[in-house]
Parts: structure tokens; C-alpha cells; sequence
């Protein structure tokens, strides 16, 4: 009964050796008392006063161990960092192996952190949501258009384009959100009006965007609902970095008309430079008014922004105090009649079509994990890389340990403990990675900038982001470095320290000679370190070897085209304002002047570069039979200029080339039907 | 109670080192040993006595190990190593230097 008692005072967390030390300690002390004519109350009441306070021992008793642990450690420092000065040829191979190799995974981290962990460059990122429709079927919709900042899946049944009517009801019938704004994609723009002609990428915004995002102008002022009508002036706000660059960061521009496809805006304001891009993929260099679509973009008229049309992505930050759920069913419930009672029905009522809202900033970095592939790739190859400069280091440490037998058989036969040995060359170790880590780190800074002036050279579209150290990336080497000192550490010490005393003490000559038991040991644990890296350099020969192999395929793959000396360059008319047969002249004008030039042997047009990552496909059926019918098939569909297959180095199976004047015939591809006579007919 | 005296900073370690001269011995056994032999006027309190018993075992001086005492009861039993005779040696010698210089300063005053 008092022993259980007393076990009560005793229970705590903490080192239990001691523990039952101090309880037994105490018992005695109670049986003494016993024994002096004591009642048991009163000998255990006594037995406490005499005792004292057990928390302070406890903590005393810790301090003890732990004060002797930081001891052992500085000591176990100051000699690792005299051992290795002693032989800096092996200090310096490895701590530069080890550097390069942490370096390297450094370098991809950091450009792996700089897409995956961005935050949005706006005040309260978290508080801005995304509004993602959901349902049980795909949307019968007429266009649906994605900008590449969200992720849409129609067959799963969830997306985040949304139509404009959408859009303007539940910003006109809601009052659970305090901001709401929509924008549309990447849209190429003729910009012309301030020196030589070129082309931005603009981005069709609501009127409240910016006061959604909460981002400021730097001079000027930013767009606001009443730019957004169509009535209003047509006015265009600039990107930061696309000021400095095209307007040379002067704030005369306010107030200068610029010509965006021939039509005239007025440049109101410039944004904050913290601000750059919503996502990586997307970055803009001009926003207008989304009302001002219509006149902007060629053949595109009002019913491109009915019901059925879902192009645009709408965020929006919820009303303090109204919770999300409030604001989801609001959005969802004007959502299901507008999509299941339209007039054009788009889903059926069992379909469930609903709104979701979700955080814009995951839903914006969900987007970039396809630019992320690649950096997978490559945190993999360096990954291999580091493991070889473990092995690489291992080696050399095991090589050092036996050469240092002798001394540390001198240390076992002081007194010192095995693990406490194994702690010393492993603190060496975890010296030697850290020194790595921190010449990697250099390394990698220098590195990752190296890699992106290398991707992006020549590059139209900068991927807009650079390697940055953050606290993750620190993290990331010292938590790298860490593990590595203890992946090539760990072996070569347990190895180091378990040797014979006696034999190594006796032999002269650092211990070389240290038996037969320990020879064959030490040579199994060295074959094994050579075949481990021999087996991570085959792996990175192979792939190296694979990588190389599909690039000098791709160079002598035969497209069936001359791919030799062949300048491809591209151009719109429609922007400038050119329609219908203009732009057939246009053409054909052009064609001619190149032809003419000296040193062109051809040229010709059409209308997507051939391997351009782009096709279109048409439906043919037979003359005579209703479209729809059972003989229709698809085929894909380039329509081409005169010249193209000569200028192309096409041969021909039969018929002719188009000339200027056959362009009323038609080349039908062979390599579909081989065998099979053209038929130029129509 | 009142003759006790308060130990000098260093001292319990030589007198732990002394107690275990003769045998292994446990916590309470060593503070009631010290007790005894000067006759109550020091007295060991677990506070200080086990913080000095862990120290001196990771200096090597004294050796652990857990076994049966009386009653079948486990307890931690210390032991002197060779370190910690031939450390007690030394700071015996230190100590009868020391109590000697005492004593020569104050019969001198």
C-alpha cells in the first residue's frame, strides 16, 4: 500500500533507472524509521521530510547526463577538426565530393521550391477562394476554355471555367462575398503605338480584380468596376516588369494610348512590382477590362459570353463573419438553375451541378505540377549522384579507419566505451558533410542560376521564376547533409571501432596487420561499398547513356519533311484588322516577296507549323451522303499554301503540287490509305 | 539535528570513493554509512548524493550494476573501478595537504 504509493511519487516521465534508484532509496528510508518505533504514516511522512524535493534530483540528475553530453560532443569536435587538419588532402577530396553532390540537390530543390511552395504575391493569399464547378456528367457546354492557371477534368466533372452570365449573377445576387472578381487566359495581343509593333500577352480582367487580389498601382491607378462596361473608355493597366522594359519605367506613360489590335487604350496605371503573376505559367503584360473583349479579339461577338460559353475563372474573398459554406451554397444554388432551368440546359437536375469553393492558392499551385516533371526527374538523377559521392566517401574514410587502427585501439584500451568511439568518428563524419553542405550550398546558388540561363536561353516565354533560398532550402541541405554524413559515416565507423585489442596494439605498423579475422572483415565491408557504387554508376551510365541515345534519335529521326535550313516564322494579320480575303492576299503577297529574296529557295504558308504540337481535325463524308452518316471519318486537316510540299521537301506518291492556280484542289494524305489514288475532287 | 555540517564543494566525491573502499554498496547504503561513521554530523541528503554518484560513475571512477538486495528487492549497487582507487589515492594525498595547511594557518593566527 505505501509502495504504491510511493510509486506514485515516482511515475513520471523520465529516465527510470534513476527513478527506481531514488524510490528505493526512499523505502529504506521508511523501513529505518519503522524500525526507530515509528507508526507507517508517520515513518513515511518523516522519510519525505527528510527527503526533499525528487524534482529537483530528477532534473539535477538529467543535468549530469546532459552536460556530459554536450562535453563529449565539443570534445568529440575539437578532435575530429585536429584529425582532419592532419590530413587535408583527405579532407579536401571529400568535402568537395560531398559539396557536389549536395550541391547539386540543393540546386534542384531550390528551383523544386520556388514552383511548388510559391505563394501568391498578394496581401491574405489564404483568404482568397476559387469557385470550381462540380457535377456528375461532363457540361453540355458550347466552348469551354481553360487559361491554364486552374485545372479543369470534364470528365470527372469538375473544372473552373464558368460563364459570364454566371459570373455577373452571383456577383449582382450574393452577399456573401466581399470581393469578386473573374479573368479570363493567355491572350496574344498586337500592341502597337509605342515604337516598333509587338506582341504581349494581355489578360481579360473583371473590374474588381485588382481590389480583389489587393494589390496596388504603382503610379496611377488600377482598373475599377466602372472601366468595366462597355461603355466606358477603353483604358489598360501595365505589368511592373513589362514597364520597366517596354516604357523604360517612365511614369510619363500615364494617360498615353497604346494600340492593342489596332484598337486605341489608355494606359491608367501600372501595378505594385511585388506583384508579377498569379501563377508561374501565366504571367501578363497588360490587363483591360473584360467588357472590352468583344472589340478586342477578332470574330468574337456577344454570344461567345452566353450561358454555354465557360472561359472565364472567378475568384473572390467570402464577408468576414458569413461562413464558406454559406457563400458555396449561395453561389451553388444560382449555379443549379442557371445550368439545369436554362434555357440552354447544361447539366440534368440528377447531375447535381454545384460550386465549390476552394483555396485559389492550392488550386493555382495544382496547375504547375506538370511543370514540375521534369525537376522530379532531375532531384533523381542528382539523388543517384549524391549516393555515389556517399560511397565515394565511405570508401576513402574506410580506407582512413584502418590507418587509423592503432590510434583508436590506444583510445579502447584508455577506457573508452565502443559507442562512445563510434560517436567520435561519426561527429567527424557529420564534420565533414556539414563542411560540404555549406561549400554546396555556394555551389548550388551558382548552380541553379547556371541551369535557368541555360533552359531559358532564347526562351519567348521566361518561365518567370528563379532558384531562391528560403528557410526550406536550408533545411533541405541541412537536413541533407545530416543524413549523408550518417549514410557514409555510419558503416566505416561501427567498422573502425570494432577491431582486436591486442593485435593491433602489437603490431607496428598502424595496425594493417590487425589479424585474420579483422582482414577478411574489412575487405567484405570495402567489396561491398565498390559494388554499391559501381551498381549507382551503371545506373547513371544507363540513363545518361538512354538520355543521349533519344536525343541523337530525335536529330536523325526522318519526319518525313526536310527539316534542314528551314526558318519557320509566324504571323497574325487578324490582329492588325485584316478580314477575310486580306488576309488570303496577305499571304500570298508575302510568299511572293520572300520568294523573291535573295538566298530563299521556297517559301509558302500554312496554317500550323508542321510538329507544332497543334492539329485540327475536320469530318469528311462522301458527296451525295447526309453529313452524320456511317462512311464519315475524321481526319486531321492542314490547310497549306502553294509550294508547301516542294518548299516542305514532300515528296509527292502521285498527282502534283499545288500551284496558285489549283488552290480549289485537294491533297488527300497518303500515309493514312497507302496505295490509295488522290482524289482531287470537290 | 543542529551539529550538522555542511560539506565543503568536492568533498562528498572523496567521501563516496572512501565508503566504497571496502565493498559495493548502494545509495542509501553509502549515506547511512557516512552518517554512522561521523556520527550524525554529516549527513548526505539524496538531493546531492546521487547527482555525485552518476558523475563519478561517467568520470570512471565508480562502476554500477543492479542486483537483489535485501528482501529480494532490486537495487543500483556502486563499486570502485582502478580509475577511482588510484583517483581516491590522489585526493586523499590532496586532502591531508590541504587540511594541513589549514591547520598550520590557523594555529599560526
Amino acid at each position: 500500500m505505501i509502495l504504491r504509493k510511493l510509486r506514485k511519487v515516482f511515475t513520471r516521465p523520465g529516465s527510470q533507472d534513476s527513478d527506481e534508484e531514488l524510490r528505493f532509496h526512499l523505502e529504506k528510508e521508511v523501513e529505518k524509521n519503522i524500525a526507530s518505533g515509528m507508526s507507517q504514516a508517520e515513518a513515511r511522512r518523516q522519510a519525505l521530510i527528510a527527503f526533499g524535493g525528487v524534482a529537483q534530483t530528477r532534473e539535477s540528475l538529467r543535468e549530469v547526463h546532459r552536460g556530459r553530453f554536450i562535453e563529449a560532443l565539443v570534445q568529440d569536435l575539437r578532435y575530429g577538426w585536429r584529425m582532419l587538419r592532419k590530413s587535408p588532402a583527405f579532407t579536401i577530396i571529400a568535402v568537395v565530393t560531398l559539396a557536389l553532390g549536395i550541391g547539386a540537390n540543393t540546386a534542384i530543390f531550390s528551383l523544386i521550391d520556388a514552383v511548388a511552395f510559391r505563394s501568391l504575391p498578394i496581401p491574405d493569399p489564404q483568404g482568397l477562394v476559387i469557385l470550381r464547378w462540380q457535377a456528375h456528367h461532363r457540361p453540355e457546354t458550347h466552348e469551354y476554355r481553360s487559361g491554364g492557371d486552374c485545372r479543369s477534368n470534364m470528365d470527372k466533372g469538375t473544372g473552373c471555367s464558368l460563364s459570364l452570365p454566371f459570373f455577373k449573377d452571383v456577383h449582382a445576387q450574393t452577399g456573401a462575398f466581399s470581393h469578386l472578381a473573374a479573368f479570363t487566359g493567355t491572350q496574344l495581343l498586337d500592341l502597337s503605338g509605342s515604337g516598333p509593333a509587338r506582341i504581349v500577352r494581355g489578360e481579360f480582367v473583371s473590374g474588381d480584380y485588382f481590389s480583389t487580389l489587393g494589390v496596388h498601382s504603382h503610379v496611377g491607378r488600377l482598373l475599377t468596376e466602372a472601366d468595366d462596361i462597355p461603355e466606358a473608355p477603353a483604358v489598360a493597366v501595365l505589368n511592373y516588369e513589362f514597364w520597366q522594359s517596354a516604357f523604360g519605367g517612365s511614369p510619363s506613360v500615364l494617360g498615353k494610348v497604346i494600340r492593342l489590335n489596332g484598337v486605341s487604350y489608355t494606359v491608367i496605371g501600372v501595378t505594385e512590382p511585388a506583384f508579377d503573376a498569379l501563377t508561374l505559367a501565366n504571367k501578363y503584360d497588360v490587363w483591360v477590362p473584360l467588357a472590352s473583349r468583344t472589340s478586342l479579339i477578332p470574330h468574337w461577338s456577344a454570344k461567345d459570353e452566353q450561358m454555354d460559353h465557360w472561359n472565364l475563372v472567378i475568384i473572390g474573398r467570402v464577408k468576414a463573419g458569413v461562413p464558406v459554406a454559406q457563400a458555396q451554397a449561395a453561389a451553388s444554388l444560382i449555379f443549379h438553375n442557371e445550368t439545369v432551368k436554362g434555357a440552354k440546359p447544361i447539366f440534368k437536375a440528377e447531375h447535381e451541378p454545384a460550386i465549390k469553393l476552394a483555396s485559389a492558392a492550392r488550386e493555382f499551385a495544382n496547375s504547375q505540377t506538370k511543370a514540375l516533371q521534369p525537376f522530379y526527374v532531375m532531384m533523381m538523377c542528382v539523388g543517384l549522384v549524391l549516393l555515389i559521392a556517399c560511397a565515394n566517401v565511405s570508401g576513402l574514410l574506410l580506407a582512413r579507419s584502418a590507418a587509423r587502427q592503432r590510434e583508436i585501439a590506444v583510445r579502447l584500451a584508455l577506457g573508452a566505451s565502443r559507442i562512445r568511439l563510434v560517436r567520435q568518428l561519426l561527429t567527424e563524419s557529420l564534420l565533414l558533410s556539414m563542411m560540404g553542405g555549406t561549400l554546396g550550398l555556394l555551389l548550388a546558388v551558382w548552380g541553379a542560376r547556371l541551369l535557368m540561363a541555360l533552359v531559358t536561353a532564347g526562351s519567348l516565354n521566361p518561365p518567370g521564376f528563379g532558384p531562391q533560398l528560403d528557410w526550406r532550402v536550408l533545411s533541405f541541405t541541412a537536413g541533407v547533409s545530416i543524413l549523408t554524413g550518417v549514410v557514409f559515416g555510419l558503416a566505416p565507423a561501427l567498422r573502425g571501432s570494432d577491431i582486436g585489442l591486442t593485435s593491433s596494439l602489437k603490431s607496428g605498423d598502424g595496425g594493417l596487420n590487425g589479424g585474420s579475422r579483422l582482414r577478411s572483415r574489412r575487405f567484405t565491408l570495402g567489396g561491398a561499398l565498390v559494388a554499391v557504387q559501381m551498381a549507382l554508376a551503371i545506373v547513371v551510365l544507363v540513363t545518361a547513356g538512354l538520355l543521349v541515345r533519344t536525343l541523337t534519335n530525335l536529330r536523325h529521326l526522318n519526319p518525313g519533311f526536310e527539316t534542314q535550313n528551314v526558318l519557320l516564322f509566324n504571323v497574325d494579320p487578324r490582329l492588325a484588322g485584316y478580314k477575310g480575303p486580306q488576309i488570303d492576299n496577305l499571304y500570298r503577297d508575302l510568299q511572293e516577296k520572300f520568294s523573291a529574296l535573295p538566298g530563299v529557295a521556297s517559301a509558302t504558308y500554312s496554317w500550323l507549323p508542321l510538329l507544332g504540337g497543334a492539329l485540327s481535325t475536320e469530318s469528311f463524308h462522301r458527296p451525295g451522303t447526309p453529313p452524320d452518316s456511317k462512311d464519315q471519318v475524321d481526319g486531321d486537316v492542314l490547310p497549306v499554301g502553294p509550294n508547301f510540299f516542294a518548299t516542305l521537301r514532300i515528296p509527292l506518291q502521285s498527282g502534283h503540287e499545288f500551284t496558285p492556280a489549283d488552290f480549289a484542289a485537294a491533297a488527300v494524305n497518303s500515309g493514312d490509305k497507302p496505295g490509295s489514288a488522290p482524289l482531287p475532287r470537290l | 539535528m543542529g551539529n550538522q555540517i555542511e560539506l565543503l564543494q568536492g568533498t562528498l566525491d572523496l567521501l563516496i570513493l572512501k565508503t566504497l573502499v571496502l565493498e559495493p554498496m548502494h545509495g542509501w547504503g553509502i549515506a547511512q554509512r557516512i552518517q554512522q561513521i561521523s556520527q550524525d554530523v554529516l549527513q548526505v541528503g539524496q538531493g546531492s548524493l546521487y547527482p555525485a554518484l552518476h558523475r563519478l560513475e561517467q568520470r570512471g571512477w565508480i562502476g554500477s550494476e543492479w542486483s537483489t538486495s535485501d528482501n529480494n528487492r532490486r537495487a543500483k549497487f556502486y563499486s570502485l573501478t582502478r580509475a577511482g582507487r588510484s583517483q581516491l589515492e590522489k585526493e586523499l594525498g590532496e586532502w591531508e595537504r590541504l587540511s594541513a595547511a589549514i591547520a598550520l594557518v590557523l594555529q599560526q593566527s
